[in-house]
C-alpha cells in the first residue's frame, strides 16, 4: 500500500516536472559550484535562434543572469 | 544596459548569455520591456523560465556555467576574477575536454575550428591504427556526432520557425566543414534541399524584408512607424512562419 502511494507520488512529481520543464533538482540554497545543470525550455528563449535547452549550449561557457523588470 | 549584454558583444559567439526574468513578469511583458530598452539585436537570449534556482537572494544575480554544463561560479555581479575565469573557460572549451587521451588533441582542435569532417576522419583512422584505443575513439566520435547533430537540429528548428536566412547561413557554414563525414553531410544536404524548395522561397523573401525592418526596430524600439512596418509585413506574408515571427515583434509595441 505504502509502496503504491510512493509510486503514485513519484508519478505525479514526474508529470509535474514534465509540465514545468525539465530541470535538475536544486536545493533551496540553489545550485552549487561543480554541479551539472540541465533544463529544457517550454518556449524557446527570445533571441535564442533555435536554442531549446541548456544542453544545446554545451561546448561554450554560458552566463545565466537572473534579473527583474520592476 | 546590463553589463552582461556588453559582455556578450565583447565575447561574441564564444559565450552564450541567457537573461532570466525572475519577478514573475509574463513573457509578452518581458518581450515589450526588452524591446523598449533597446536590448534586442545581440546574441543574448531572453526568457522568463528559470532553468534552476541560483540560490542568490537579490536581483540581479548570475550563474556561470562551464562548457560542460557544470556550475563554475555564481554571485551577485561579475568581478574581474570572473572575467579571468571566463577567459580561461573559453580557452579550455576550444581544446580537448579534460581527461581526453592526447592522441585526440589534434582532432579536437580541428573540430573546434569547424573542420568537423577532418576531425571525424582522424578519429576513425586512429581507431583502425590503434585498436587498443577503439573504445576511447568511439567515445570521441559519439561526442563529435552528437554536437554536429545538435547543430543540424538547430538549423531544422530555424527553418521551421521563421528564420530561413539564418538557417541557410548556419547550414552553409556547417556543410563546408563536413567534407569526409558522409552521413552527416547527407543530412546537411537534405536540409539544404528543403531550403531550396519553392515553399521556402516566400519564407526567404519575407525573412529578408523582416530582417531589414528589425534592424531599424532594434535601434529604436519605440518608433510607431517601425512597428507599423513590421505589422504590414506580417499581413503581406500571412501564412508564413516569418509572418508569425513578425507578429510577435509587432506585439512588442510599447
Amino acid at each position: 500500500m505504502m509502496i503504491q502511494t510512493i509510486r503514485k507520488s513519484a508519478g505525479a512529481l514526474a508529470a509535474t516536472g514534465l509540465l514545468l520543464g525539465l530541470s535538475v533538482a536544486s536545493s533551496p540554497e540553489g545550485v552549487s559550484i561543480g554541479q551539472e545543470v540541465s533544463y529544457t525550455f517550454r518556449s524557446a528563449p527570445l533571441g535564442g535562434m533555435g536554442v531549446t535547452s541548456l544542453a544545446d549550449l554545451k561546448g561554450k561557457p554560458v552566463l545565466v543572469e537572473f534579473w527583474g523588470t520592476r | 544596459m546590463p553589463a552582461s549584454i556588453k559582455l556578450q558583444r565583447e565575447y561574441g559567439d564564444d559565450v552564450a548569455v541567457v537573461f532570466v526574468e525572475s519577478q514573475g513578469t509574463s513573457a509578452p511583458d518581458t518581450d515589450r520591456f526588452v524591446m523598449k530598452q533597446r536590448w534586442l539585436g545581440t546574441q543574448a537570449m531572453w526568457t522568463n523560465e528559470s532553468p534552476f534556482n541560483s540560490g542568490s537572494g537579490g536581483l540581479p544575480n548570475y550563474v556561470l556555467l562551464g562548457a560542460d554544463g557544470k556550475v563554475l561560479q555564481k554571485g551577485r555581479s561579475l568581478s574581474s576574477k570572473d572575467h579571468d575565469l571566463l577567459d580561461a573557460e573559453i580557452k579550455r572549451a576550444k581544446g580537448a575536454p579534460e581527461g581526453t587521451d592526447k592522441a585526440f588533441n589534434g582532432a579536437w582542435k580541428d573540430f573546434n575550428k569547424g573542420k568537423y569532417g577532418k576531425a571525424i576522419v582522424t578519429v576513425q583512422k586512429l581507431s583502425v591504427k590503434k585498436p587498443e584505443m577503439a573504445d576511447a575513439a568511439a567515445e570521441v566520435m559519439a561526442t563529435f556526432e552528437a554536437r554536429v547533430q545538435a547543430q543540424l537540429d538547430r538549423v531544422d528548428w530555424l527553418m521551421k520557425n521563421g528564420y530561413p536566412g539564418d538557417a541557410k547561413d548556419r547550414l552553409d557554414e556547417l556543410a563546408s566543414g563536413l567534407s569526409g563525414a558522409d552521413e552527416l553531410l547527407g543530412k546537411a544536404r537534405e536540409l539544404d534541399g528543403v531550403l531550396a524548395s519553392d515553399e521556402m522561397k516566400r519564407e526567404l523573401e519575407a525573412d529578408k524584408k523582416l530582417g531589414r525592418a528589425l534592424e531599424s526596430l532594434f535601434e529604436d524600439g519605440r518608433d510607431e512607424k517601425l512597428f507599423d512596418r513590421v505589422t504590414k509585413l506580417s499581413e503581406e506574408f500571412a501564412g508564413t512562419k516569418v509572418a508569425e515571427r513578425a507578429q510577435r515583434f509587432a506585439s512588442m509595441r510599447p
